[in-house]
């Protein structure tokens, strides 16, 4: 281990249609460190059309903190790191264009082979446009038309299960490649077969020089046994080879890289996995949300499976995509400023227009911070019901984006992000300032010491732990009296009441042991009897939350507002 | 970061390169003159297809027999009633084209049909000059005058006489400013909330409407109007820029055309243009803000307000609200400035 952290030190690229983000890691006593960052606005559309402008830029920034040479005259990467300290030994680029590239996926079965395709690709960052059964009850000319006039990228077909009937599978490939005849040859899809690779030289026969394909392992073995991961690498590795022709420099940019460059979704797939086994308890449930320029995540991770989730809008983009999936009226009432529902409105719909526009006034952040707890409040109820395997319960929420480290202090940052998850139970709130934890994904690839080695650092910043009091009854009631015991012996005592959310008065870093008296008919982790528990405080400290679920709040506009005003009291530093 | 540009110039060429989206015919040549209501590419619309299977439309035994009975080409193209296959004997029977269409290709037993469908129309959008045709893309045109980008508009194009309802920029506009004797002009106003303003510009009809502004709730409307509406400002009840309100006013009954049709993630913004018969050069496309600059507040307290960029503040600042960001001190008159997010602000040389 100690040859390859001595001499590698990683750059790694962070890049979608909105902004580019470069990381530089070195190795600092023995440890790898995240040594500089800097961000540029990405350059992938018009006027430039090139992704090397928005590098090259946020690249100067590096060299000026960093005061090394990591490109030559030329603009380029100078790869390996040299003998003088200049170049880098390792780039990786991590990539979003979300919805860049479209997909059709083709399959036998409805409940069988095509639901398999349905979980893949839901997986993935693709624009999944279509779907194409055995059964399909469009006539042919129909499906013809969804080839010429949406004209996808990419098209994978299942090709079933052992010992199923490669004859229905091969006259899939047939109506396929006769549909795609019909598209100019330049613009033909990539075909990815997800099958027996037995077939390889009969679909090499079938195919011919129509259109690029390529082979991989069967999604299905059986109608109850399912294996998406090959084909999920093979679609995102073409996903990144589609984008070398999309997206202007792309090409040349991975081609300097040492691997694959590797989707966002994979990434944070990757690393959602990875901290769900390192924890001490498997069954432990890892929530991951990030809110990108260009779309806000949920990662899901949970005894060592992950499961990916993205939004069609950002705050950034495409945001009127969501404005007529907001209840005014609703919403009026979550801001922590009286606002009118017109003024709301207006400010929507001028972010349509200038969605890097800066919120300069109290009400706008106040609908900003509104925004953000509803995105994640509704996203997620969406998510939870429609894929079964994303756990509706969290123990670890890690969450990151500009609008955090840029419009939020830590308090509003964790107190937005409370009301949207609304945890029950115990749960540790985490922020990656930086965005960083997809970056680490691809990195984890080419070294497998870096990711961890920077988990342990601080660039993730504990927030809180969250401890949730429920009860049944009145808004005012005493709940319970919570006792902290300083690591001196020294005592405190916290009176918790029903409606009301507290910051127990501890230092962040510091580790106490709190035990619980119940006042009340309470629900929580922490009503253990008379054992105490120790726990470490966040940045925000540690934090009791005993508003109720969901929160009980006055009508009168006023009131409400007091009341969000002093739960966000409670929480600042 | 990349700065916002809106362009508000008395005199500049303009070239804007008009793009088919899909396959489509150019119907003007190089040094063609154009008014913005022209048509200059028919572009296909999605393409539809009609898939035949003669042997069974026939009753055929035979997939050999429904080749023979196939009497046309690949490439053919068809009238509505044209034949395309007959069989034979005592109980002849046919299979006649439905709809004027292109035989795409004949398989075996099967013959796939193109379906011929009115084409969409690609407009000039201003009167100007081809300057270039980008074969199987678009074309490029050309003309000399003044532009002013807007932020938003129904995604329409006309021209037509500028006529200013307005005599201040505060000015709301209300359904009573609209008269018989703008039937055919381009109107120029305020921000407007009041969706009768709308429908007696569509009972008039007028050529199109400049706003400062709209109010989100009318979006619906305007999207369904038949004539352009641009804005200048946005969804929010706040006056036009001075330097956009004066050239405008300055252009008034003059001919100008509103050019609505535009896609923001390809940079593209909608546009008024009024040639003027000057030469000139294409404006500066500027990458980056600097002190000087003429610029607009796009947000908060100071929006609409247009100003001079007198100094670039180089590190992040704390603004009152909390939020951190790099400023700029921007002048909007002798007596009063203010410290404006950069991302706040829109360029409009």
């Amino acid at each position: 281990m100690k040859e390859i952290v001595e001499t590698s030190t990683v750059l790694a690229i962070k890049i979608d249609l909105k902004t580019t983000k470069i990381f530089f890691f070195d190795i600092v006593d023995e440890k790898y460190h995240l040594i500089a960052t800097s961000e540029a606005d990405s350059t992938a559309l018009p006027p430039y059309n090139d992704i090397r402008e928005g590098i090259s830029k946020a690249i100067d920034r590096i060299q000026q903190i960093t005061g090394k040479h990591l490109v030559d005259e030329e603009s380029n990467f100078i790869l390996p790191g040299q003998s003088d300290g200049s170049g880098v030994d390792h780039l990786v680029l991590t990539f979003g264009f979300f919805s860049q590239i479209k997909v059709i996926s083709m399959g036998l079965l409805e409940s069988v082979s095509l639901e398999s395709l349905t979980k893949l690709l839901a997986n993935t960052q693709l624009d999944h446009i279509d779907q194409i059964g055995m059964n399909d009850p469009r006539k042919l000319e129909e499906i013809i038309g969804i080839f010429t006039n949406k004209m996808p990228e990419m098209v994978i077909i299942s090709g079933g299960i052992d010992d199923g009937a490669s004859n229905s599978v091969f006259k899939q490939l047939e109506m396929l490649l006769f549909c795609i005849k019909l598209v100019p040859k330049e613009k033909r899809p990539y075909i990815i077969f997800a099958g027996n690779e037995d077939l390889e030289p009969k679909i090499h026969e079938t195919i011919g020089d129509l259109t690029n394909y390529s082979m991989t392992s069967k999604i299905r073995f059986s109608i109850k046994e399912e294996n998406l991961l090959p084909a999920f690498l093979k679609v995102n590795k073409i996903n990144a080879e589609l984008l070398n022709q999309k997206i202007g420099g792309f090409a040349q940019v991975a081609s300097s890289c040492q691997s694959v460059p590797m989707p966002l979704s994979q990434s944070m797939i990757l690393m959602a996995k990875f901290l769900s086994l390192v924890t001490d308890d498997r069954s432990k449930k890892i929530l991951v949300i990030d809110f990108g320029n260009e779309s806000v995540t949920f990662t899901s991770g949970f005894n060592g499976e992950s499961t990916f989730n993205f939004t069609d809008f950002s705050l950034h983009q495409n945001f009127e995509k969501y404005i007529n999936q907001i209840n005014l009226q609703k919403f009026a009432q979550t801001t922590y400023e009286p606002l009118e529902e017109e003024e709301i409105n207006n400010y929507f719909w001028q972010k349509t227009i200038f969605p890097e526009a800066i919120p300069t006034t109290q009400n706008h952040l106040a609908i900003e911070k509104a925004l953000v707890t509803d995105i994640i409040c509704n996203k997620l109820a969406d998510i939870i019901q429609k894929n079964p395997g994303f756990p509706s319960t969290f123990d670890q929420v890690i969450f990151s984006g500009d609008i955090f480290s840029n419009y939020f202090s830590f308090s509003e940052s964790l107190l937005s992000i409370i009301d949207g998850v609304l945890p029950t139970g115990t749960t540790t709130f985490y922020m990656d300032t930086h965005g960083i934890l997809p970056v680490l994904g691809s990195i984890a690839p080419i070294n497998r010491y870096l990711p961890v080695q920077i988990l342990e650092s601080s660039t993730i910043a504990l927030l809180a732990k969250v401890f949730t009091i429920t009860s049944p009854v009145k808004i005012g009631t005493k709940l319970a009296i919570i006792t902290t015991e300083f690591e001196d012996g020294t005592k405190s005592e916290t009176i918790i009441e029903q409606g009301m959310i507290y910051r127990l008065p501890v230092q962040p870093g510091q580790f106490v042991n709190i035990s619980i008296e119940p006042k009340a008919k309470i629900d929580s982790d922490l009503n253990t009897g008379s054992r105490a528990i120790s726990v470490q405080s966040g940045i925000c400290g540690i934090i009791v939350d005993a508003r109720g679920r969901p929160f009980v709040l006055p009508k009168e506009p006023v009131k409400r507002i007091e009341v969000f005003k002093k739960w966000l009291f409670q929480l600042l530093i | 970061m990349l700065p916002n540009i809106y362009h508000t110039i008395a005199l500049t060429k303009i070239r804007r390169t008009r793009k088919m989206s899909g396959h489509g015919e150019i119907l003007v040549k190089v040094g063609q003159k154009l008014n913005a209501s022209d048509k200059i590419a028919d572009i296909d619309l999605d393409n539809k297809y009609q898939a035949l299977n003669i042997k069974k439309l026939l009753n055929l035994n035979s997939n050999q027999d429904a080749r023979r009975s196939i009497e046309l080409e690949e490439g053919k193209r068809l009238k509505a009633g044209d034949l395309i296959a007959e069989s034979n004997g005592l109980t002849k029977k046919v299979v006649k084209a439905e709809k004027d269409s292109e035989v795409l290709l004949i398989n075996g037993n099967l013959v796939l049909l193109k379906i011929n469908q009115n084409p969409l129309p690609l407009y000039a959008g201003f009167d100007s000059i081809v300057s270039e045709i980008l074969p199987n893309y678009g074309v490029v045109l050309e003309t000399n005058g003044s532009l002013i980008q807007g932020v938003w508009s129904n995604q329409r194009t006309n021209s037509g006489l500028l006529i200013n309802l307005t005599s201040q920029p505060e000015e709301e506009f209300l359904p009573k400013m609209l008269e018989v004797n703008h039937r055919g002009a381009v109107l120029m106003g305020g921000y407007c909330r009041n969706i009768n303003v709308l429908k007696n510009a569509r009972d008039l009809p007028v050529k199109g409407l400049i706003l400062s502004g709209m109010h989100p709730d009318l979006i619906p409307a305007a999207l369904e109007a038949v004539f352009p509406i641009i804005l200048i400002e946005g969804f929010s009840p706040c006056p036009m820029n001075l330097r956009a309100y004066d050239l405008l006013k300055s252009n008034e009954k003059r001919e100008v055309s509103i050019s609505g049709i535009y896609n923001k993630n390809e940079n593209e913004k909608p546009e008024i243009i009024v040639p003027l018969p000057a030469d000139a050069e294409l404006p500066v496309e500027y990458t980056e803000y600097k002190n000087g600059m003429i610029v607009r507040v796009n947000q908060g307290l100071f929006q609409g307000k247009a100003g001079i960029i007198r100094k670039i503040v180089g590190n992040t600042v704390t603004l009152f609200n909390g939020v951190k960001t790099i400023c700029a001190v921007v002048q909007f008159n002798e007596e009063d400035q203010a410290s404006i997010p950069l991302a706040n602000l829109d360029i409009l040389e």
